[in-house]
């Protein structure tokens, strides 16, 4: 049997697992961003009971690079004009400023462990870590309205930033690839050579989705076979051509959604693929550890890093936020972390060999303290700013 | 949107009677059809630019590369092949062929053999579709047509078959020397291949044309009950052809023993499945592809490991969901909502692995094998629908869908040319030569038939898709 087949069942019982402790009333805390399925692969890899063994990342790197080139997809669709037309020049600004401010904040705090001897990293693996770092996920803020009744200028702020502050990460993994890839690129590494290659390709790949559904009725089949089509032939050509599948098929994603009339159509489509793709991804990530207990702790101090370098993305940007939402302790809404940030860290770890375990190491560590530390801390954020609905009174057995 | 209706009365009268209104260039379909040979040139313009830029990669990224083609150069073919009246399946195969290793090779022979995981999936899901159109009432309505076409078709295909290779034998090189019992043995087992049918293609043909009718419901109940009866008996085919076949080997209870107990462990796992599905279904009902995908992967990977038959496992999963409990139809609609992907790939793959070559080498043989299967099907069908009285429409077209090969036919050649060294390459090579002609011919003449019938489009629009699918549904909270 293939390595594929455990990964299925354990997929299998990870899915159980969430739907359990989601019926056991435990949706208020933790497991927001289904960190659990990290844990239950670190658990069951052979970090923990050692029920895998092998490459495991190395035997599903196709379903690996598809997930990753779909997520980015979405991503790229989220900056279509019509998601983006209620949203003000300050607040993308801002999104934008946050991230790239958390990066340089915890590329020099990892840079200082390194001048301290605590740890030898090479630049390409410590900017992995900070760009993995540095984005939010938007599952966060999509909790506290589901689950707190949040509402308010805050909680729209912090949505806006978590959805939009994927870029920087994605820029980031963009600039990378032709350094990390397994391939030898027939491109020349340079920054401006991969990101003309990475948007034409990704421009190439929307146009085709544009040609294929057309501008008369949407058709959810047709939907389906272009953008399934299209994220496959792009992961695989932008692996060949050593540029980052995830920034192409970002490329891709936010020029259908300047080019095709059915974007928002796409969105929906696709809507409720991104968070089993990312669990897949969390479980895989978590099983695919197997580095000495002391990458595991380095990961954790790397994690608690950046909580630091996201206060301090806050702090500098709240000064761009309204007037009404404008608050110190921004950052500290701005904790949670996996979704699309994961799933380049599970891509990045495959290229940089076995450096790649202190990325995932890190990833899993943010995405736990995101949950355990970053949600309790979202809701406080929300409770001061007055942004959470009345608890609803108990109703008497 | 039409404009609301008023009476006639309200209506000014008529003016001078109006010039016939110009008809609009460019038209819409040739607008589509630009639409589409623009998007065929931007595709291939992608694949040339990464041919001269990209360095050589691993297979696992080339099959990812690979699938990514198939699924959109099949989606373009199947748009063009509509235009000339033929159906989507035929759009799928030909795209596979053209891109595939053996034409313009964009898809390497390593990244096809790749994808076979993905293929074994989706004919998983086609399986279990199969299983849950197979609903008891359909079966019980049809069941003396059912019994009959399929009484005529065992004993008018199945010897039939047998003696047309028996009679070829000296064409075909692996016989060419083999006594007359072991080529009798491999004449058996050809006879078991020449009667299976095609479930994916019928479900495919019904997923694009959405017809309804005597004739659609005759086509699922024979198809799909016969590829059960066509498992059965290409297990006990292979046990008699290895006795004949392979010198000292002899008859014994324990063969038959193996038989049994893959049959039914089959069919155990396969209403255990069943099972799982239906308490999935009501339980948890969410990512119900998902669901299916992972369910259909893990059972193909156990199946391999048991050698267990999963197409009879999944057929026998589906066919307890629609039966025993009332999830048959949110099954069909989670399955339909993938539907279209599933099918390109797996006929594009289909399509890839077609071996031109090997093709024009024994067509003379292949072709007279093809031609013989579908004069025994005909006479067959026809003998079959008067024993049973069945309605003229029947009687006519009824042999038309059965004329069709693909999935679980290759399968067999696979298992054949793995268990026969001696001649199951050569018989496998055989096989796979008549169901390319079968699959290109098969869905054109299903097609026919449905429009001739009246049926096409009468079951409405295409399946409603899964709730996970339904645009505007709301957003769950993604990590």
């Amino acid at each position: 049997m293939t390595t594929v087949l455990p990964l299925v069942v354990l997929a299998a019982l990870a899915t159980a697992t969430t739907v359990l402790l989601e019926r056991g009333g435990r949706a208020g805390y933790g497991w927001v961003t289904g960190s659990e399925f990290a844990l239950f692969g670190v658990a069951l890899g052979p970090l923990g009971l050692d029920l895998l063994s092998g490459d495991l990342l190395g035997s599903v790197r196709p379903a690996v690079l598809l997930a990753v080139a779909w997520l980015g997809f979405r991503f790229g669709l989220r900056l279509r004009p019509s998601a983006l037309r209620t949203v003000g020049w300050r607040m993308i600004l801002a999104s934008l400023i946050e991230p790239v401010v958390s990066l340089l904040v915890l590329r020099g705090l990892i840079e200082g462990l390194i001048r301290f001897g605590a740890v030898e990293l090479a630049p390409a693996t410590a900017w992995a870590i900070a760009a993995v770092g540095s984005a939010t996920t938007k599952s966060s803020t999509a909790w506290a309205r589901a689950q707190l009744g949040a509402k308010g200028g805050l909680t729209d702020s912090l949505e806006v930033m978590s959805t939009l502050d994927d870029v920087v990460l994605i820029a980031v993994a963009g600039w990378l690839a032709p350094r990390l890839a397994p391939v030898a690129s027939q491109l020349p590494v340079h920054v401006w050579t991969a990101g003309v290659a990475t948007l034409a390709l990704g421009g190439g790949l929307a146009l085709l989705v544009a040609l294929l559904t057309g501008r008369g009725a949407f058709r959810a089949d047709l939907g389906w076979i272009a953008l399934f089509g299209v994220c496959a032939l792009g992961a695989g050509l932008a692996a060949s051509l050593a540029l980052a599948p995830v920034s192409v098929a970002a490329a891709a994603g936010a020029v259908v959604g300047l080019l095709s009339p059915h974007a928002d159509q796409f969105d929906e489509l696709t809507r409720s693929t991104e968070r089993p793709a990312v669990l897949v991804l969390l479980l895989l990530g978590g099983a695919s550890l197997h580095g000495a207990w002391s990458v595991l702790a380095l990961g954790a101090a790397v994690a608690v890093l950046r909580v630091l370098a996201k206060l301090g993305g806050g702090l500098t940007v709240a000064r761009l936020l309204p007037k009404a939402v404008r608050r110190r302790d921004l950052g500290a809404g701005l904790l949670g972390a996996g979704g699309v940030a994961f799933a380049v860290a599970v891509a990045l770890a495959q290229d940089l060999g076995p450096s790649g375990d202190l990325v995932l190491a890190s990833a899993v560590a943010m995405a736990l303290l995101g949950d355990f530390l970053g949600s309790p801390l979202l809701r406080r954020t929300l409770e001061t700013a007055g942004e959470l609905a009345a608890p609803a009174p108990e109703v008497a057995r | 949107m039409s404009a609301p209706l008023e009476p006639a009365a309200a209506l000014p009268p008529s003016p001078a009677p109006a010039a016939a209104p110009r008809p609009r260039f460019p038209s819409p379909h040739f607008v589509e059809l630009m639409r589409k040979s623009a998007s065929l040139v931007v595709l291939m313009g992608l694949v040339v630019l990464s041919h001269h830029f990209a360095a050589p990669v691993p297979a696992a990224i080339e099959a990812v590369m690979g699938l990514g083609l198939l699924l959109l150069a099949g989606d373009i073919a199947a748009d063009l092949v509509e235009r000339i009246g033929l159906p989507h399946l035929t759009g799928y195969i030909v795209a596979g062929l053209l891109v595939g290793p053996h034409v313009l090779n964009a898809v390497p022979q390593t990244a096809v053999h790749a994808l076979q995981p993905v293929n074994a999936l989706a004919l998983a899901l086609i399986a279990l579709s199969a299983g849950a159109e197979l609903t008891w009432p359909l079966l019980t309505q049809g069941a003396r047509s059912l019994l009959c076409s399929i009484g005529a078709q065992l004993l008018l295909v199945l010897p039939g078959s047998i003696a047309t290779l028996l009679l070829l034998r000296k064409f075909v090189p692996f016989l060419a020397g083999m006594p007359l019992a072991a080529a009798a043995g491999v004449a058996l087992i050809w006879g078991v291949i020449a009667v299976s049918r095609s479930p994916s293609a019928t479900l495919g043909v019904l997923a694009q044309l959405r017809p309804e009718g005597p004739l659609t419901r005759y086509t699922l109940a024979v198809v799909i009950a016969f590829d059960l009866v066509v498992l059965v008996l290409f297990a006990f085919a292979r046990n008699v052809a290895a006795v004949l076949t392979e010198p000292g080997a002899s008859f014994s209870l324990a063969s038959m023993h193996e038989l049994g107990v893959g049959l039914l462990g089959s069919v155990a796992c396969g209403t255990t499945l069943g099972l799982v599905v239906v308490f999935y279904l009501r339980l948890v009902g969410r990512e119900l592809l998902l669901f299916l995908l992972v369910v259909g992967y893990g059972a193909t990977e156990f199946t391999a490991y048991f050698h267990f038959e999963a197409m009879l496992l999944f057929l026998t999963a589906g066919f307890v969901v629609a039966n025993i409990s009332r999830q048959g139809e949110r099954l069909l609609d989670a399955v339909a909502a993938g539907g279209r992907v599933i099918y390109v790939i797996f006929f594009a793959l289909t399509g890839a692995a077609v071996d031109l070559g090997l093709l024009a080498r024994i067509w003379p043989v292949a072709l007279a094998l093809v031609a013989a299967r579908a004069v025994l099907t005909v006479v067959s069908a026809k003998l079959g629908s008067r024993w049973s009285k069945d309605p003229a429409e029947i009687r006519r077209y009824g042999w038309m869908p059965l004329i069709s090969q693909a999935g679980v036919t290759l399968g067999m050649a696979v298992a054949i040319a793995e268990e026969f060294p001696r001649f199951g390459p050569g018989l496998a090579a055989l096989i796979v030569a008549v169901v390319s002609v079968n699959q290109a011919v098969g869905p054109v003449l299903f097609k026919w038939s449905l429009d001739k019938t009246g049926e096409t489009g009468k079951a409405g629009t295409a399946r409603t898709p899964g709730p996970q699918h339904a645009v505007g549904a709301p957003e769950p909270a993604a990590p």
